[in-house]
């Protein structure tokens, strides 16, 4: 159900207005709405430049915050979450902030004192890191050009020098596939044989090449190699006067050197954040807690001496929040529950269902929020969908199969997708609903349960008898559905005034009883005296259908009705796809007795498994539709917003909270100011 | 016992539902990917996306019921 919501209105002294939001922050309980002319006043002129400002330097220190308390790893972040009822949102994200806890400047002159600290113990791991990095590449390219030239590999440094040679390493790219016989030709000319150049491809992109030249031609090569544009290799300094192999050797063991010194660094860094964690926490919710205040600025309203708040709160908690105001405020302060106008469809929705339509209602909210004063379908959901879901599998072995796999997956993915956890209860009343139908139709692994002698309290469905009272328990259960459906819909236009919607609904409904009946007659059910009032029944909701539909009732009007019987017909899938299902079952036990006995067996196994899947798959897809475009599209009105009371994190949000500006920098409309 | 007749009422049959699936594939293709064109732009849309998807599904109920009729009705 839609928890039914009070608009309230706050009146108090311009003074109070720190006071009354920093109240309605800590209590958790009132959604704040933009009150009627209040925000130019509030955030005009120098006052609005003053508030930026303030809200600037806030979302910096947060900024601050979260990046200071990440660099040990955590996030202060709140969790997100759909917004909580105002009596859940303490336990769910922690005790109220007291915003005035903390100073925005102390806050701000201790991070400047820390921050040269940390900035240092920082940029240490980062050159660390960045140096292992580099290191890294390095040792790969060069190993791979080594392997080009072992030769080259034994000369010492010493040695190279007394054969004035001169080795060079290039990195060029593969996009060119005669760039390595481009650059040959080019040094033939320059240096006739005096050289020597080898290749290979070093990963996809590059190819790493080596190049032995005598030490008197290294102006002409290097002159060459910066005429065509070709990615020099040079060697960080330390190495730069080593060859190759002593280069390799040399970054190797610094290596293996770094992570003992990326840990102390790291350790030192931690060490020196450590101590502050925990109060740095406090304040981000703190400074949180100012911003909101801060932006709640802007909804409120002035008048020359006053100041006035609207919002939204669930109407049992009204006397909890006038009662705590007027103690916080000392009576200075007014609450009053403002008439909801019918059109009034800003107003927030608070969605409270019971403990087993619960896991029902993110169901509902994929498909859209009930808007505000409409229908939340979650309870009727929490009864009809599983039973459709059952009825379509209706296997006690592969409901006991789902019922088991759901179990363990809840048990082992709980703690870490708490949204499996939250929907899995929908999948466990299909398995039972599953298991339950399976001994009405005395089904395990389709027909293998009749052939253990398991009887069957209704029919089977395997059976050529059992086609007809199939379609006609589906279409039943899609006559009373859809009929459920037009019902609230009749409910809803009616508490929304709307004439055209409600003679809309009851034609429809009407032409549907004199359809129902009709077949009746058709069937036998019903004695032929019957006709005439059918008749009429089918003339008189075609007539109301076809009024409501306005000018061109006449061509949407039996449209719309023909509409209505296709989505009774719609549920046809019930039957269809339990049949589709039961069938392939079958097929899999008959296959498993042709050839050998662990052939069968392996080929059941599989056709079940597939079947079980599809089993689990597709009649959630079908449960579904049936509840979105038959059941929905009768009575539904979504576009809702949910509730987010004042002082609850939101997801997404940013951070801001409220004022948190100190009695002597609030700001005041200009023509309180004094 | 398969007569000539019975087979006919099953090929009948047949061709009513796999028509409808057929009419039911091609609809959906099309409205599948302008939804999901839709729900790549806009995410929160996905709900309707897949209410879009499945509404040609009707059809294949339809021949569905039709395929049941002929072969119940006729008695194959």
């Amino acid at each position: 159900m839609l928890v039914p919501l009070a608009k309230v209105r706050i009146i108090g002294r311009s003074g109070d207005l720190d006071q009354a939001l920093d109240a309605l922050h800590r209590l958790r309980r009132v959604e704040l709405a933009p009150a009627d002319g209040g925000a130019a006043s509030w955030s005009g002129g120098q006052g609005a430049r003053v508030q930026d400002r303030h809200r600037d330097q806030l979302r910096l220190l947060i900024a601050t915050l979260d990046a200071l308390v990440g660099l040990r790893g955590d996030d202060l972040e709140h969790p997100g979450g759909d917004p909580q009822p105002a009596a859940d949102a303490a336990r769910v994200h922690g005790p109220a902030v007291d915003p005035r806890a903390v100073a925005r400047d102390a806050v701000a002159r201790e991070l400047a004192a820390l921050t040269p600290d940390v900035e240092a113990l920082v940029g240490a791991v980062e050159v660390l890191r960045s140096e292992q990095a580099v290191l890294r590449r390095y040792v790969a390219l060069l190993s791979g050009l080594l392997e080009l030239a072992p030769e080259l590999a034994m000369l010492e440094e010493r040695e190279l020098a007394a054969l004035r040679l001169t080795t060079v390493a290039l990195l060029l790219s593969s996009e060119g596939a005669r760039v390595v016989e481009l650059l040959d030709e080019a040094l033939s000319e320059i240096l006739g044989e005096r050289f020597w150049l080898l290749s290979a491809p070093i990963d996809e992109d590059g190819i790493g090449c080596v190049l032995v030249h005598p030490q008197d031609d290294a102006e002409a090569v290097n002159r060459l190699l910066g005429q065509e544009h070709i990615r020099h290799v040079p060697l960080p300094e330390p190495y730069a006067r080593l060859s190759l192999r002593t280069s390799v050797e040399s970054m190797q063991r610094r290596l293996a050197e770094l992570p003992a010194e990326l840990g102390v660094a790291q350790t030192r860094l931690s060490e020196q954040i450590g101590p502050y964690v925990e109060s740095w926490t406090a304040q981000r919710a703190a400074l949180s807690a100012q911003l909101e205040q801060l932006d709640a600025l802007a909804l409120a309203g002035a008048t020359e001496r006053t100041f006035h708040l609207a919002g939204w709160t669930p109407r049992t908690d009204m006397a909890g929040v006038t009662s705590s105001l007027e103690g916080e405020l000392g009576g200075r302060v007014v609450v009053e529950e403002l008439a909801e106008g019918r059109a009034d469809h800003d107003a927030p929705v608070l969605m409270r269902s019971s403990r087993a339509a619960r896991p029902f209602q993110p169901l509902v909210r994929f498909f859209d929020t009930p808007r505000s004063r409409s229908v939340d379908p979650t309870g009727l959901m929490a009864i009809f969908l599983p039973l459709m879901f059952g009825l379509m599998v209706a296997d006690v072995a592969y409901g006991a199969i789902l019922l088991a796999l759901v179990l363990v997956a809840r048990a082992r993915l709980s703690p870490r997708y708490p949204a499996f956890g939250q929907i899995s209860p929908v999948l466990i009343a299909g398995a039972l609903w599953a298991i339950a139908f399976g001994i009405l139709f005395g089904e395990a692994l389709g027909n293998a349960g009749e052939r253990l002698g398991m009887p069957a309290l209704w029919l089977r469905r395997d059976s050529s008898q059992a086609v007809v009272p199939l379609l006609v328990l589906a279409v039943s259960i899609g006559a009373v559905h859809v009929v459920l459906g037009l019902v609230l819909g009749i409910w809803q236009s009616h508490r929304d005034r709307d004439r055209r919607e409600l003679l809309g609904h009851t034609g429809t409904l009407v032409f549907l009883a004199g359809a129902f009946l009709l077949a009746g007659i058709v069937a036998g059910l019903l004695p032929a005296a019957a006709t005439t009032p059918i008749a009429a029944a089918l003339v008189g909701g075609l007539v109301a259908v076809s009024v409501a539909g306005g000018a061109l009732g006449a061509i949407t009007g039996p449209l719309e009705l023909l509409g209505a019987i296709t989505n009774v017909l719609s549920y046809l899938r019930l039957a269809a796809v339990g049949l589709a299902s039961v069938y392939l079952a079958v097929v899999a036990n008959k296959l498993a007795g042709v050839g050998p006995i662990f052939m069968g067996i392996l080929i059941a196994a599989f056709l079940h498994a597939l079947n079980l899947m599809l089993a689990t798959f597709t009649p959630s897809v079908q449960a579904l539709r049936l509840h979105y475009v038959e059941f929905f599209g009768k009575f539904f009105l979504g576009g809702g917003r949910p509730f987010a009371p004042f002082g609850v994190p939101q997801p997404g949000s940013p951070s801001g909270v409220a004022t948190g500006l100190s009695s002597s920098d609030m700001v005041r409309p200009a023509s309180v100011r004094e | 016992m398969v007569t000539l007749v019975n087979g006919l009422i099953a090929i009948g049959a047949g061709l009513a539902i796999g028509l409808a699936a057929i009419g039911t594939g091609l609809a959906q293709a099309r409205i599948g990917a302008a939804a999901m064109g839709a729900v790549a732009e806009k995410p929160e849309l996905l709900g309707r996306a897949i209410l879009l998807v499945a509404i040609p599904e009707t059809l294949t109920i339809l021949g569905f019921a039709v395929a049941a009729m002929v072969i119940v009705l006729l008695k194959v």
